[in-house]
C-alpha cells in the first residue's frame, strides 16, 4: 500500500516538474533563445525526415517506373507532335509578350507576377491535426528567406499556399494560409473590394475574409485574389472562392468565408517566390 | 526495459509517419487518427503514470519541434494524458479492450480541451472553439477504434519478447 502511495507521490512530483518545464517553454516560446533551440532541433530532425521520405519515394518510383515503361514510347510520340506545335506557337507567344510589355509600359503598369521562383518538395507536415505547417526541401542554400510567399499550381492556375516562417540551410517551414496566425491582404476579383484574409485552422480549413466594405456585393463563388497589400504576396494571385457571406445589421464591414483553391492534404510541390520581404514593412501589416 | 524500448521505437515511428506526406492516406474526411496519443496512452496504461508522463512529455516535445507551433503545448498536453491514463490504468480493472477504447475516446477530448485552452491563452482566443468541433469527435472515435488493435499488437510483441 505504501509502495503504491509512494509511486503516486513520485508521479505527482514528476508531473509538476514536467508541466512547469512545458509551461516555461510556452512562456518563452517567442524569445530568441527558444526560437534558436527550435531551429536547432528542427535542423537535427530534418535529415531523418528527408531520408524517410526519399526512401519511400525511391521504392514507389522503382515499382511505378516498371509500369510506366511501356507507356513511355507512346508518350514520346505524342510529345514530339506537341513540341512541333509549341515551336509554332512560341513565335506567336513571343510576339504577344513583347506587345504586352510595350502596352504595359505605355500605360505605366508594372508587371505584378514577375518574380523568380524556387521549386520545393513537401517532405513533412505537422504530426498533429491541430497545426497545419509544412516542411519543404529548400532553404537558405537555395536563396529562400523568411516571409517569402509560397504558391502552387492547380489546374494551371497560380494559387497561394502560404509563407515561409522558418528557414534552415536546406529546409524551410511554411505557414499555410489556413493557419489561424496567417494574415494575407486579399481582394474580390470582380468588385475589387479588399480585406484581410485570416486562417481558421484547426477550427476549419476555410479562411475568413474580414474588413470588406459593407457596400460590396459578394456572391457565392466569387473569386478572391491577393491584393498585394502587406508586402508579402504579389498582387493578383488566386486564393480561393467565397462559400458564404456574413453581413451583420450593424458595423461598417462584412465578412466572407473563403474556400482555398489549394488542397493542403495533397500538396506535393510548391514554388517559393524569391522576393525580399523586409521585416519592418511586413510588421506593419501582420500581427506577428 | 524491453517494454520501454518498444514504446520509444513505436513513438519514433509514429512521429515520422504522422509528419510524412503519407499520413494523408490515413485520414478519414480530412482527420487523421493520433497514433502518438494512442501510443502514449497505451504506454501509460501498461507501464504506469511515471513512465507514461515522461514518454508523453518527450513525444510532445518532438511534436512541437516538428510542428513549429508553440513549443511546449503538446509536451504539456501529452504529459497530462500520460499521467491521467497511468493513474486510471492502475485503478480500473476489467476488459482491457473496452478500457482502452474509453480511455482513448475521452483522452482525445481531454487533449482537445487542454490544447485549445493553452492555445487560447498563449496564441489567440480563436483557438478556444477547437474542442467543440465535429472533427475532434471524429478523431476521438478513430483513436478509440485503433487503440484496441494497437493494444493487442503491443501486448503480443511483449509476450514474444518475454519468451
Amino acid at each position: 500500500m505504501d509502495e503504491v502511495r509512494s509511486t503516486q507521490y513520485k508521479a505527482i512530483i514528476i508531473l509538476v516538474i514536467l508541466l512547469f518545464i512545458s509551461f516555461t517553454l510556452m512562456g518563452f516560446s517567442q524569445t530568441k533563445i527558444t526560437i534558436n533551440f527550435k531551429s536547432l532541433a528542427f535542423a537535427v530532425i530534418y535529415p531523418f525526415q528527408y531520408a524517410g521520405v526519399s526512401s519511400i519515394a525511391f521504392v514507389k518510383d522503382f515499382f511505378s517506373s516498371i509500369k510506366k515503361n511501356k507507356y513511355l514510347k507512346r508518350e514520346l510520340e505524342q510529345t514530339r507532335k506537341l513540341l512541333q506545335e509549341y515551336e509554332r506557337t512560341r513565335y506567336e507567344f513571343d510576339e504577344i509578350k513583347r506587345e504586352n510589355e510595350r502596352l504595359r509600359h505605355l500605360i505605366g503598369v508594372q508587371s505584378e507576377l514577375e518574380y523568380d521562383t524556387v521549386i520545393a518538395v513537401v517532405v513533412a507536415k505537422s504530426p498533429q491535426n491541430f497545426y497545419k505547417t509544412l516542411i519543404v526541401n529548400r532553404g537558405k542554400e537555395s536563396g529562400v528567406g523568411k516571409w517569402m510567399p509560397v504558391i502552387a499550381y492547380k489546374d494551371n492556375v497560380k494559387c497561394v499556399v502560404g509563407k515561409i516562417i522558418d528557414v534552415q540551410k536546406f529546409s524551410s517551414r511554411i505557414q499555410p494560409l489556413i493557419e489561424q496566425s496567417s494574415y494575407i491582404g486579399a481582394m474580390l476579383k470582380d468588385s475589387r473590394y479588399s480585406g484581410i484574409l485570416v486562417g481558421q485552422s484547426p477550427l476549419s480549413d476555410n479562411c475568413l475574409l474580414q474588413y470588406i466594405n459593407r457596400r460590396a456585393e459578394i456572391n457565392y463563388g466569387d473569386i478572391v485574389l491577393t491584393s498585394g497589400m502587406g508586402g508579402v504576396f504579389p498582387k493578383g494571385i488566386m486564393i480561393g472562392e467565397v462559400v458564404s457571406v456574413s453581413k451583420k445589421r450593424y458595423g461598417i464591414f462584412q465578412e466572407a468565408l473563403v474556400s482555398p483553391l489549394v488542397d493542403f492534404g495533397r500538396l506535393e510541390e510548391v514554388y517559393i517566390v524569391t522576393k525580399t520581404v523586409t521585416e519592418e514593412y511586413y510588421g506593419l501589416f501582420e500581427e506577428e | 526495459m524491453k517494454r520501454d524500448l518498444l514504446f520509444i521505437l513505436l513513438i519514433t515511428f509514429f512521429i515520422f509517419l504522422q509528419s510524412s506526406p503519407l499520413s494523408v492516406h490515413l485520414a478519414l474526411w480530412g482527420v487523421s487518427p493520433d497514433f502518438l496519443l494512442i501510443t502514449v496512452s497505451l504506454a501509460a496504461f501498461l507501464l504506469g503514470p511515471v513512465p507514461g508522463q515522461i514518454i508523453g512529455f518527450t513525444a510532445g516535445l518532438f511534436v512541437d519541434i516538428i510542428s513549429g507551433g508553440l513549443l511546449g503545448i503538446s509536451a504539456f498536453t501529452f504529459t497530462i494524458i500520460g499521467f491521467g491514463v497511468g493513474i486510471v490504468g492502475q485503478k480500473v480493472y476489467g476488459n482491457s479492450i473496452l478500457i482502452t477504447i474509453s480511455l482513448l475516446f475521452f483522452g482525445t477530448l481531454i487533449k482537445a480541451v487542454v490544447l485549445s485552452m493553452l492555445a487560447a491563452l498563449f496564441l489567440k482566443p480563436g483557438y478556444f472553439g477547437y474542442f467543440s468541433q465535429g472533427r475532434i469527435f471524429l478523431e476521438a472515435v478513430l483513436n478509440g477504434v485503433i487503440a484496441p488493435v494497437l493494444f493487442i499488437l503491443i501486448t503480443g510483441v511483449e509476450k514474444r519478447l518475454k519468451r
